[in-house]
């Protein structure tokens, strides 16, 4: 392969300012095709955030093997290349660098941060794990082993519970019902060899993308894939989505007779992130619980005491958003706190926002927008999560005309389309054999299915738990997103008030 | 070419360098912008302070120092406010802090929690806006708020769009002195306080785990109630208790102010006198004292879980300490990377653990160096802290610390300093830290230098002299015991 011409002029400059060595520098590329690159620069300080995002998540598990995925990148990260896996960490903790994976239902994703001084050297490493890792038997037996001890862990944390069966309760049935972070029997179900394939499919030339972060230009990022990363041809795995069915009001209710306090979600699907109307669900979610002093924060935390923590988020995901909310009550406030919390919806879907309201949400996610660019780290997450979605090109840099553009009439048909008080579903872990007979007699008309906590053994991961100070209602700014790629869902395209289809992580991100 | 990739490349050429033999010494820091003229900056600063002076403003100039790419001002007021200023004209944004010298351990018996409760108290009303004003205000402006409270400070944070800040200024002064606390707000809040403690302690192992250590560690020292309070003291606070907690604590003599992100120095200190200049400085209240502890401590905590969980900690000397660094690196080394001795002991060589990690908690009366282990089902924490200890044994024993352990824990701990300043948030929650807790900014200034210093010999010197049995608390998080039928167990305290 020859090198661009700019591209050979950077390395050049690359080589006789650095050091670098001439024959790697220029004689070696990788063979097979440079992935596209992202780069958002900013010049201090000298740390370096490398992004590798491949489009297959967890929605290309086979059925029976949830946790495919996962397995696979969690133990890509156990050597690669010449490394064994205690080679790879040594050389990565030699530089100070980490190298971590996420992976979710549309994708997984390698993330590194590095100081700027051996980016080179890490680049190596994360091209050896992102092209050779070794994935042997040893090493999937104790990532397995690990990723069935997180399905424990996730039973001791009652935020990340009802997080992670929300998702799975809302979509149940559906390919969107399914974890993630697999279940007992699926994951000891995945063969080796399954792993192997999927990282084989996975890592092709159209399927991955890399973005980078900090004091590095367009120029120096190309020649630095260019000498490092090639991805050989190939097609990924296709998925394929069935549609979401709404069924009234249910709630799954979650047994942990211990608890002094509720973990409580609700959630229902909305249009996806592209479509039309979805920035101006991001301003009703302002006004419902994006905010501390919106509409659920008022009420329940601050007039009534009710909650620490509550909030109301938007999740994008593949064709559809996940629009969800919560609060933590005393066990004795929970059954209040539902009913309060569904009236909320159901005037807001009535009577939608006031003008006063309309005006406040705006000029709040106009702003919040600067200071969600505010790190290069933040804005490449944001870009590359768009990419990911297929949103339009101008989606994040023109986002305030687009809120700005939101109309009065606009907002109070959205809110009305779109929140569906009648299709609601809700879980809440806690005390479930003291609240199951005050929740089926409860006005806000649930149905009600028990569970023991021990029923829940068949749940993903518990990746991380979000500790505050105050907890925020809304993490980012949600930008107006479109989900994935039009090629593949053609149905997408939907107009005034279609049906949402399927798709999205289940837990709400900016959900605290 | 364009500067940047200019730049960005000069900082390879001293990567390069950097990497050759340690005989270069120490002094190969990246230059990625053209170095802060610190004196210029100094002179613009002093510039500045004699037209305030000439115009009859009291705002002394204390120190221009070197920070990140730019330098920070300090600055101080007639009646003891502090400024502390950073300019970074790339960001469109401001964070504003106000940071208050009391926390927790300045509470008195009986009244735990009450400083954070008071933090929460300083979103009501006063006597001029309503309750939910500060927030409402705030997100009008795309800005947003939140607070802390730790054993030794409080500190409220605003990030705003630069053309904002000085309504946040007017605000915030506003609060600082004309709180309206009426009791219907105050037994609001309570009830909120008392559903986050059910929430991040009652109901979560690791929480209660936690406040655990913090009880064996500190005994009758001032850290040794948990910052959130003892459910008891909270539900016996009353709105009294929260007024004179104000009066005694809410002062501009005992408040500083940060400021990081793109603003104009001049107008931004003109807008502080305006808002600051006329409050009353209070009267400054003694900080407590106390020595550390000594002895060693360890209790089993019966933990409603479904696996094992580990905390062992070793008190340490306050956060300013000469030997801090040494510590830093020490921690590092021993847990914080997937080749670390702990690491190897506990999750890959027989793994028996899904997660262990090594924290630092420095703080102005004493610190903590803590290792949190979470066993894997149906493993034992006893036996986690056998490795522990085996580990630290083998340290000041028959396998000291190696040179490439040096290294890659002095690189992770850049990463980690740089990490931590990226945002504008992060700059000044940095500076606000150092500045209240110890009372100088230099710990943090000199952070790089001294952990570039610190040798193989400094980590055994401080593993030797610290991680000792006199200092070392262990708490074990066991799971609790399956009901047999017709007998029950109670939950908590064993030993």
């Amino acid at each position: 392969m020859s090198l661009p011409r700019r591209h050979l002029l950077a390395t050049l400059l690359m080589v006789l300012l650095t050091g670098i060595a001439l024959p790697d520098a220029l004689a070696k590329p990788k063979r097979g095709v440079m992935p596209p690159v992202l780069v958002v620069e900013r010049p201090w300080p000298p740390v370096v955030q490398v992004r590798v995002l491949l489009n297959t998540g967890s929605l290309a598990d086979p059925p029976g093997q949830e946790g495919l995925a996962l397995l696979t990148w969690d133990t890509a990260l156990r050597g690669a290349g010449s490394r064994d896996r205690a080679q790879m960490a040594q050389a990565l903790d030699a530089l100070g660098a980490h190298l971590d994976v996420q992976v979710d239902k549309l994708g997984a994703s390698l993330v590194g941060e590095v100081l700027l001084e051996h980016l080179d050297t890490f680049l190596d490493l994360l091209a050896d794990t992102l092209l050779q890792p070794k994935l042997a038997n040893e090493d999937i037996e104790q990532v397995r082993s690990q990723l069935l001890a997180d399905l424990t862990h996730l039973r001791d944390d009652d935020s990340a519970l009802a997080h992670d069966a929300i998702g799975r309760y809302l979509y149940r049935g559906q390919a969107l019902g399914r974890p993630t972070g697999g279940t007992e029997s699926t994951l000891r179900a995945i063969t080796p060899d399954a792993v192997r394939q999927f990282h084989k499919h996975s890592v092709v030339a159209g399927n991955v993308r890399i973005g980078f972060a900090g004091p590095v230009d367009e120029t120096t990022a190309k020649a630095l894939i260019e000498k490092h990363i090639g991805l050989p041809a190939g097609t990924p795995p296709k998925v394929t989505l069935p549609r979401v069915v709404r069924d009234g009001r249910r709630l799954l209710l979650i047994d942990k007779p211990r608890h002094s306090q509720s973990e409580v979600v609700i959630a229902w699907p909305t249009v996806a992130a592209h479509h039309k109307d979805m920035t101006a669900v991001g301003i009703a979610n302002a006004i419902l619980g994006g905010t501390f002093t919106s509409r659920l924060n008022r009420e329940i935390r601050e007039l009534r005491g009710w909650s620490y923590n509550t909030w109301s988020a938007l999740s994008s995901g593949p064709q559809l958003t996940t629009w969800a909310l919560g609060f933590t009550p005393e066990t004795a406030d929970t059954t209040p706190a539902l009913e309060l919390a569904v009236k909320i919806l159901e005037e807001m879907a009535q009577q939608g926002l006031t003008p006063q309201e309309l005006r406040f949400a705006k000029d709040y996610l106009k702003g919040m927008h600067l200071a969600s660019l505010e790190t290069a780290e933040r804005e490449l997450g944001m870009r590359m999560r768009a990419q990911q979605l297929g949103m339009a090109a101008d989606a994040i840099d023109n986002y305030p005309q687009h809120v700005e553009a939101v109309d009065y009439k606009t907002i109070q048909r959205v809110l009305h389309e779109h929140i569906k008080p009648e299709h609601l579903t809700a879980v809440i872990v806690g005390q479930g054999r003291l609240l199951e007979g005050k929740l089926r007699e409860s006005a806000a008309q649930f149905e009600v299915e028990l569970m023991p906590a021990d029923g829940q053994a068949e749940h993903t991961s518990a990746r991380g738990k979000a500790v505050g100070k105050r907890p925020a209602p809304m993490e980012e700014a949600p930008p107006p997103k479109v989900d994935d790629d039009p090629s593949e869902s053609p149905d997408d395209e939907t107009g005034e008030g279609d049906e949402p289809e399927d798709g999205d992580e289940g837990a709400p991100e900016g959900a605290p | 070419m364009k500067w940047r990739l200019l730049v960005a490349l000069l900082a390879m050429n001293h990567a390069a360098l950097a990497a050759e033999p340690r005989a270069a010494g120490k002094g190969h820091a990246m230059q990625l912008h053209k170095p802060m003229d610190v004196q210029a900056a100094e002179t613009a600063a002093r510039t500045r302070e004699a037209k305030f002076q000439h115009d009859g403003v009291k705002l002394q100039l204390r120190s221009v120092l070197p920070f990140g790419a730019g330098v920070v001002e300090h600055w101080q007021l007639a009646n003891g406010l502090q400024v502390v200023l950073a300019v970074d004209a790339q960001v469109p944004v401001v964070a504003v802090q106000s940071w208050l010298s009391v926390g927790s351990a300045d509470e008195v018996a009986g009244k735990t929690g009450l400083a954070h409760l008071f933090e929460h108290m300083m979103f009501k009303s006063t006597q001029t806006r309503p309750a939910g004003t500060l927030d409402r205000v705030l997100e009008q402006m795309g800005g947003s708020a939140n607070a802390a409270t730790s054993l030794d400070y409080t500190f409220f944070q605003e990030t705003v769009p630069s053309d904002h800040v000085a309504t946040v200024l007017e605000m915030e002064a506003d609060r600082l002195v004309n709180l309206d606390l009426t009791a219907a707000a105050f037994r609001s809040e309570l009830s909120v306080v008392r559903n986050e403690r059910r929430e991040v302690v009652d109901n979560d192992p690791d929480g209660q785990i936690d406040e655990t250590m913090s009880e064996l560690a500190w005994g009758v020292h001032p850290y040794g109630h948990p910052v959130i309070g003892t459910e008891k003291d909270l539900a016996g606070l009353t709105v009294a208790d929260a007024r004179q907690f104000y009066q005694t604590h809410y002062a501009a003599g005992q408040t500083l102010l940060v400021l990081v992100g793109g603003f104009d120095p001049g107008a931004l200190l003109t807008e502080i006198s305006k808002h600051y200049g006329s409050l009353p400085q209070g009267v400054a209240s003694q900080r407590p004292t106390a020595t550390l502890p000594t002895g060693a401590a360890q209790r089993a905590l019966a933990i409603d879980a479904g696996a094992e969980r580990l905390a062992v900690a070793w008190r340490l000397p306050p956060g300013d300490h000469a030997d801090m660094a040494a510590l830093d690196v020490l921690t590092e080394m021993l847990a914080n990377g997937d080749s670390t001795r702990l690491a190897h002991a506990l999750l890959y060589d027989k793994p028996i653990a899904s997660h262990a990690s090594a924290d630092l908690n420095d703080s102005r009366l004493g610190s903590l160096l803590q290792i949190h282990v979470t066993l894997l089902p149906g493993q034992l924490a006893k036996e986690a802290l056998a490795r522990v200890d085996a580990t630290i044994k083998a340290l000041n024993g028959a396998e000291p610390m190696t040179a490439a352990e040096l290294g890659a824990a002095k690189n992770r701990l850049k990463m980690a300093h740089f990490s931590a300043l990226t945002s504008v948030d992060g700059r000044a929650e940095q500076l606000g830290h150092f500045l209240t807790g110890y009372g100088s900014l230099q710990p943090l200034l000199r952070f790089s230098t001294d952990v570039e210093a610190v040798t193989v010999a400094d980590v055994q010197r401080v593993a030797a002299k610290y991680l000792v049995a006199d200092r070392r608390i262990v708490v074990l998080g066991e799971m609790a015991p399956p009901k047999i039928a017709g007998k029950r167990r109670a939950r908590g305290s064993k030993g």
